[in-house]
Order: C-alpha cells, then structure tokens, then sequence
C-alpha cells in the first residue's frame, strides 16, 4: 500500500496539472541594444551650416517600392540625438534624358522610441541605367536656419517587383502607382494586405488616390488554387487600403486584382503582386 | 505459472482459449480462436504457433464484430462494428499509442508482429472495458512477455514462412529464459513481400513491403508478490507501397518502451494493482518517387509522441461486490508536414497537423455484482478529460485561415457509462443485455487537419475545431449456449450516434491537392444509427473433427437515411478443421454479400459477393527435444478475383497464394 500511495498520488497530481489546458506562458523577448541595428544605415552626412550629422536608415536596400526612410539627426556640438527635428524629404530623380522628377512620398513624424525622423518614399523606377536618385532632405534647427542636402542613393529594383503603375482604362490622362506596403514578411495564415495608391499629376506633383473600390484573388498558379476568407483592401486614406491575404501554404502566390473608381467603373481588371515566400 | 492480473482490464484479454479436444498445435491458421467471456464481453485471440504467421490484421478481421480497411497489403485499418478510427481505442500492451500517418496509413496495429504478440483482445462499444474512452470499444494487442519458472529453462523458437503469391519470406526467432528471479524474452522478424497478384494473375501495382521488428521483455519478481518489467519495442517498415493511394510510405517507425509494476495480494481492500509509465515515439514518411505521372514530387513527413501512466486495481470480494478502478494520463503530440516541389519555383510547404498536443486524463471505476445466483450486473463509468492545443503560433496561423480561434484549448469532458445485466438461464444458457452511454472527443485530423487528402472520395479534408463531441446510445442483446459438442452464440445490438462526425463539402475553399474532387470540412451530422449482428457456432463432431462457423452483420445510416460510407455486407466463414495426434488439415469457406448499400459521395461502388476456399494441412514431429511443424496453407485456392467492399479505390484482393510455414520449438 505504500508504494501505491507514493506512486498514485503524484501521478493524480501530475494528470490533473497537466491536463489543465493551460496556456503556456510565453518568455518575453529581450529587447536589443541599439534599437536602430535591426535597420540598413544607407547613407551618413554632415549638415555644415547646422553642425548636424544626418544618418539615414532603412529596413532594406533601397527599392522600388514602398519603404521606410528613418532620419537620425545629431548635434555634433552637444553629441546629442535631436528629439523631433525639422526633416523633409525631397527626392528627385535625374533621368539621364536631362527632365527631373520626383515620385510619392509620405512626410516624416517623429517616432519616440527609435528617436528618429520616419517617413515613407515610394521610389517609382531603379537608379541602374536610368539616371540618378536623389534623396534630398531639407533640414532647419529652431532659429530657422536651413539647409538641404543631396544624398546619392541607389534604388534597386527587386527581383519580384513591388510596385506597378497603369494608365487607367477609364481616363486615359490618369496614370496610377500602386505599391505593395504589406506584407513584408509574408506567412502561411491571415497577412495584412496593403497597398499604397499614387497618380502622377505632374513631374513633381504625386498625390494619393483615395476612395478606390479595390477587390483581390490570391492564387498559386503553379497549384491552381486559391485560398478562402480573404478580405478585399479598403481605403485607409492618404492612398492606403488594408485588406486580409491569406495564404495557406509557403511558395509563390500571386495577388490578383481589380481597381475601380469609386463609382464601380474599371480601371484595371489584370493587375497583381507576385508573393514568394 | 502465469502471474496474469485476471480481472484487471489487460489480465482479461488473457483468459486463455478454453482447450477443446484437439490438442492446441493442432488448430490451424484461420482457426476460431476467439471466445466470449460472457461478462466482459472481450474476445480474445491467442496467438501460438498456428497462426503467427498470420498478419496481425488478418487475426483481427477474424474476430468477431471486426472488420479491416485496406489500402493495399499493409497497415489494414481495424474497424469494429463499423466504427472506425478514433471511434476505437487502439493500444499496445496497455499503452496509447498515435499513428504519425496524416492519411491513416499506419494504424497503430501496422506497429507490431504477430510473433510478438501473446494475444489480441476485442472488446465492442463504450466503456466495453475501463481502458475505453470511445465509443466502438477497444481493441489491445498483449505483447509476449517474459515469465518466471522454478526450474531455469531456455527455450527458443524459429519460424520461416515462404508465400507464392507475392513472393514473400517472414522469418522470425524467439529466446524465452524464465528462472525463479526473472525471465527475458528476446525476439527479432523481418518480412518481405512483394507485389502481390489478384485472382487471374492481375498484378497489383506498389503492394510490396519490408518489415522488421524487434522486442524484448525483461520481468523481475521484486518479491513474492511484486513484478517489474520492462518492455522494449522497435519497428522498422520501409518501402511500402499503397495501391489504392498516390503514394507509397518511405519509412515507418515506432519505438516504444514501457515499465511495468504489478502487485498481488495487496491489502484488504485491493487484491492486487498494476501500474505502468510508457513513451512511445512514431516516425512516417510518405514516398512518391517511385510512381509515374506524379504532377508534383512532395514530401510528407509525421510525428507523433506519446508519454503516458496508468493505475490499475482490482479489489478484494466484499460480499457479492468486486470493483475495478483505472485512472491514467497520458500526453500526445503530433506534427505533419508538406513540402512540394515544383520545377523552376521555389518549394511550397505548409503543415497538415499543425503541431498538435492533447492531454488526456481519465478515470474509470467498474463494480461486479453478483445479485444472486442467476443475476449479475456489472456497471461502470469513466470520466476523462481531453485537452487539444495547438502549440505554436505558426500553427495557429494555418487554423485562423478559417475563422477559427485556436488561441486557446479546447477543453472537454468525456463521459462513458455501461450497465450489463447477465442471466443464467439454466447451466447451459446464458442470457445478457447491456445498455451504455458514451462519447468521443474529435481527433486531431478532425479538430486541426489541414487540407488532408483522402484518395477514396478524391477530397481534401479540413479541420473543424467548433466540432461538437459524438454521443452513443448503445443497446445489446446476446444469448450464448454451450452444451458437450456444440456452442454458440449470439449478439444483436443498435446504436445511435448524435453528432457522427463525417465531411462536409465546403465549395467555396479550393482544393490544395491537384486534381482533388473539393474540400470537405469535419461536421457533425445530427446523428447517425448502426445496428448488426454477430453469431458464432462451434461444433465438435467427434474426437477429430471440429465445425466453425460465423456470421455477422452491420447496417448503418445517416440520420437521412442514406447510408455511411465504407460498412462490410454480410459475411459468414465456415470451416471444417480435422486433426488427429501429429496431423492436421482444414478447410474453409468465406462468403461475404454483395454490398449495394453505398455511399458514393463518399467514394463507394457497389461491390459483388464473393466466395472463397481456403486450405491447410500440416504435421508435427518430435526429433528428440525439438518439436517441428511443418505446413502448407492455401488461400483463395480457386483464385477467385474479388474485392473486398472495406478496400480504397476499388483495388482487387490477392489471388492464391500457397504458403510454406516451418516452425522448430526448442
């Protein structure tokens, strides 16, 4: 009787532990050090009129497409990161044919926690070949000084593009920009599905398109099928709209969609983003 | 001696065959070696020499109630009552164990040899025995283990078995040493068949196989009245083919260890208990490299681990009353994965199980009451509780697909009950009624599956984890006679099944498997009505020969009326066996209906009747101290072409096929 009562007691203890169903705990992840290392620093420049040293960062390699542009900005006399600086992007392209322009963008607000200037530039052609981008930031400490400063950068295109643009069937002047914003890092399961929409008005005018009916179709052309469930992308504004993609298993995936005004006329029924994962 | 726990659940599978006239060596390969234990209901199949070369599913079909799936020559499927998969509980000396298999190509019997067994055990519906939490009963396979003797003795046996058809060799080796203190038992097989040929000479495509085994059991007398053993069990089975699949099994592997504590003689309240912890670890990987025209090469690898313990105990007789009491736990985890490859593309992959871990506990109490000398009841319950989780996020992402929430577990309280009434009509006549209640949680291909393809309906299936456990009213009738020459018996019983779980087609999410019909969803049906029989009859004429004879039936039905998919027609086997001091020989003939009460949403054809002649005949000698056995057996001797209804995409069974079996006893 002993041993059953020192072998059956823990065992009911053990079984009724661990069938509780409890949710494991998950260890959180221990924060790193430079909150900036995760970033690709593109480029590093000194501002002379203001004594600033400017470094900019960016999750990737330049692209064409939609990317993140973080501006670090230091005092070179204090050695001190600067909270909120005065930053504006002001990309231009120099095409080789001698005509400039520039292409969408989204201005910077601060981001506390990274102590950087972050905007957004959707690079609209590759550097190779085509001429020269620019990444000009125009930079003014509190006394209203101001400088602005040339960055040569590289824009590369990827090997599955991730920006597309057409004229639009319903008004021939209308040339659109779509890129793709999510997801980065694509999953098997439910991803956030975002595009950014832009139309060239002029060389230097890249305005947003809002209020766009937009419906997508995910589908593994090599498989032949698709995946349920999937939410078309609405507007979010400033030309944003998010939907659902999902995808049920990794490899390649194209996005198909279908953009029309917000009156249900179609200004392009083929498009789509190829997702390779 | 043998230190049997008769009484608990696993002692019972191995009450022994009672001895008929014939001497045992003499009772031949299909023999009827199964027999009621009136209360328990358990049939058991003692293996010995006459049938070990027998696949262990074989012995199973022949069991009373049981029924196999095939889809090819290997790892059939047992099925009891027409309840299949998790409807039953299928272990291994007590342990539970999980296929690793998403298709259900390795069903955990596929996992052993019949020369390592001592004994199948069958017991039919809920709560049919305390190990039970199902609804179909369970079905046990008793390992050989090793025993102890006053007088040390070693002994060993060898068994080589060469078939025609196929052109397969089994060959197994046995060492068995048992002393005062302790008993080891060693024993190693392999097998290797190849295509088989169909009635006609058909060659079935991809049904070759290759299987070895190894077990060893070491048993310890700790004291008068304590045991301890240790079991060790390795199963290797490479190259399989499945005809009626796209694809083959590369490789199939168990390893399985457990420790066992028996005591005897316990105390005043408990007469003896047992007690044993267990892990067992699977791996299956499907092979497609050999087939042509496959439109995509993948691979398709599973796991599944199980850890688990157990208490059983038997108490003392307290007047007319006995109690059995079994509490266990145990613990499975189960991943799949699919990768396919495309030319030029980058390999898609994606998880079928995805990383899937159940906790299940459970407790079970039984009372034998011998109301008077003609009644007896025996009542008993069970409450376990399943715990499904998907344990990381990456397989959580796969469920949320669609809609699904399975950030949580689920939680689920499983409730078994059964009341058998037994009256003993007279000394001959024996009378039983048994009404139960029972439930089954849904598996993991049923709660998570994602995108498994079953090749008999052409559908992917997909998980439902909303999926509403099933719930059986089981009722049973039975009579059993037994006078000096003759026995039989009879069992009749109706089921209801609320919630039967079964595919839905879902037409909006596409099939992921390349020419797939759709995809079906897990759901539950209102409920669902299987009712059958099963009768036997065993007749000794004289001293030398015995007449076998059963029969049994199912029939079942949607709550529509339509019938379920995949249930056996009538089939009856009778067989006349003769024997005298060394020579034996024996005949049978199998019959099984036509089936033409089909599903064919679900991949069923209407199959025609069939009849077979199967033969055998042997010898025994005696060369000093060595016992030899030498026979011939014959199967399908007319060569008939058939198909078995139980049999995935129609494919043909095997054709003759004449074995040669030698076995020495030393």
């Amino acid at each position: 009787m002993k041993i059953f009562k020192t072998l059956f007691i823990p065992l009911l203890a053990i079984a009724l532990f661990a069938t509780s169903c409890k949710k494991e705990e998950t260890t959180p992840t221990t924060p790193t050090e430079d909150p900036l290392s995760e970033y690709v620093l593109i480029s590093e420049s000194q501002v002379n009129a203001l004594d600033y040293t400017v470094k900019v960062y960016a999750q990737e390699a330049l692209f064409v497409g939609y990317n993140y542009i973080l501006v670090q900005v230091e005092d070179n006399a204090s050695g001190e990161i600067l909270n909120n600086p005065d930053v504006m992007f002001m990309p231009v392209m120099e095409m080789n044919s001698g005509m400039m322009h520039a292409c969408p963008l989204e201005q910077p607000t601060y981001n506390t926690s990274l102590q950087v200037m972050e905007g957004t530039i959707t690079f609209v052609m590759p550097s190779m070949g085509m001429g020269k981008w620019n990444l000009g930031l125009k930079l003014k400490n509190s006394s209203g000084t101001e400088e602005e400063i040339k960055i040569e950068v590289d824009i590369v295109q990827k090997a599955e593009p991730q920006l597309f643009s057409f004229i639009s069937a319903n008004d021939s002047n209308q040339r659109v920009f779509v890129a793709l914003v999510n997801p980065r890092m694509p999953k098997i399961g439910i991803n956030d599905f975002e595009i950014a929409v832009y139309e060239k008005q002029t060389m230097m005018s890249w305005p947003a398109v809002e209020l766009l009916n937009i419906e997508i179709d995910p589908e593994m052309p090599t498989m032949g099928h698709g995946s349920p469930n999937n939410e078309n992308p609405t507007d979010m504004g400033e030309g944003h709209y998010l939907g659902k993609v999902n995808f049920t298993m990794s490899g390649y995936w194209k996005v198909n969609m279908k953009f029309k005004t917000s009156t249900n006329e179609m200004m392009k029924d083929d498009a789509f983003f190829d997702i390779t994962f | 001696m043998k230190l049997k726990l008769i009484g608990l659940a696993i002692g019972l599978a191995n009450l022994t065959f009672s001895q008929s006239q014939l001497p045992a060596d003499s009772i031949s390969m299909s023999g009827q070696l199964t027999q009621i234990e009136l209360l328990s209901l358990i049939d058991t199949t003692e293996v010995s020499e006459n049938n070990v070369f027998i696949p262990i599913e074989r012995l199973i079909q022949r069991t009373e109630g049981a029924n196999i799936i095939s889809r090819g020559n290997f790892a059939q499927d047992p099925m009891l009552r027409s309840y299949k998969n998790s409807q039953i509980n299928v272990t291994l000396n007590g342990m539970r164990m999980f296929g690793a298999c998403t298709d259900r190509m390795d069903p955990i019997t596929s996992y052993a040899e019949t020369s390592n067994l001592e004994s199948i055990s069958v017991s039919h519906g809920g709560n049919a025995d305390l190990n039970s939490n199902a609804l179909g009963g369970g079905l046990n396979l008793n390992l050989k283990e090793a025993s102890f003797s006053g007088t040390p003795k070693t002994s060993g046996l060898f068994g080589s078995s060469l078939a025609s058809n196929t052109s397969g060799i089994n060959l197994f080796g046995q060492l068995n040493h048992q002393n005062k203190r302790w008993g080891l038992f060693l024993q190693a097989s392999a097998k290797k068949y190849g295509n088989y040929y169909a009635g006609g000479g058909e060659e079935v495509e991809f049904s070759h196989y290759q299987k070895m085994n190894t077990t060893a059991n070491f048993a310890y007398k700790l004291s008068k009245k304590e045991v301890l053993k240790v079991n060790f069990l390795y199963d290797k089975a490479v190259d399989v083919g499945y005809p009626s699949l796209p694809m083959d099994v590369g490789i199939a592997e168990a390893t399985v260890a457990g420790v066992n504590y028996q005591n005897f003689n316990s105390g005043k309240l408990i007469n003896n208990w047992e007690a044993m912890a267990y892990y067992n670890s699977i791996y299956h990987e499907m092979d497609d490299t050999k087939r042509p025209n496959v439109p995509m090469h993948m691979d398709m690898p599973g796991w599944s681990k199980t850890f688990g313990a157990w208490v059983k105990a038997e108490s003392q007789q307290f007047s007319n009353h006995k109690f059995n009491g079994i509490f266990e736990y145990y613990q499975n985890s189960r991943r799949a994965e699919m990768t396919m490859y495309p030319d030029n593309e980058m390999p898609m992959f994606m998880l079928t199980w995805p990383d899937v871990m159940r906790n299940t506990g459970g407790i079970g109490v039984k009372d034998n009451w011998k109301l008077n000398t003609r009644f007896s009841l025996v009542s008993s319950i069970r409450l376990d509780v399943f715990c499904s989780n998907i344990t990381t996020d990456f397989g959580k992402q796969h469920l949320e697909i669609f809609g699904y929430d399975v950030e949580e577990g689920i939680l689920e309280p499983i409730f078994s009950w059964k009341e058998n009434l037994t009256y003993q009509l007279n000394s001959n006549t024996q009378l039983f009624t048994n009404l139960a209640y029972a439930e089954r949680s849904p598996d993991v291909s049923e709660l998570y599956g994602f995108f498994l393809f079953n090749a008999h309906d052409g559908y992917d299936y997909i998980g439902n984890p909303e999926l509403k456990k099933e719930q059986a009213w089981q009722a049973e009738l039975g009579i059993s006679q037994s006078f000096e020459k003759i026995n039989w018996s009879f069992r009749g019983y109706f089921h209801h099944v609320n919630n039967y779980i079964i595919g839905r087609t879902d037409s909006i999410i596409d099939a992921m498997t390349i020419g797939a019909n759709g995809v079906r969803v897990y759901t539950n049906l209102p409920h669902a009505q299987l009712m059958g029989f099963e009768s036997n009859i065993n007749c000794s004429i004289s001293r030398e020969w015995l007449i076998t004879g059963n029969a049994q039936y199912t029939h079942c039905a949607e709550n529509t009326g339509q019938p379920l998919p995949l249930i056996a027609p009538l089939q009856t086997r009778i067989k006349l066996t003769w024997a005298n001091n060394s020579w034996y020989a024996n005949a049978e003939w199998q019959w099984s209906n036509a089936q033409n009460r089909v599903n064919s949403n679900f991949g069923d054809r209407p199959t025609p009747a069939y009849s077979l002649i199967n033969a055998s005949v042997g010898k025994n000698w005696t060369l000093g101290k060595v016992l030899l056995k030498t026979e011939l057996q014959g199967f399908n001797l007319l060569d008939h072409y058939y198909r078995n209804h139980l049999s995935w995409g129609q494919i043909p069974q095997m054709g003759r096929n004449i074995t040669f079996n030698v076995i020495f006893k030393i």
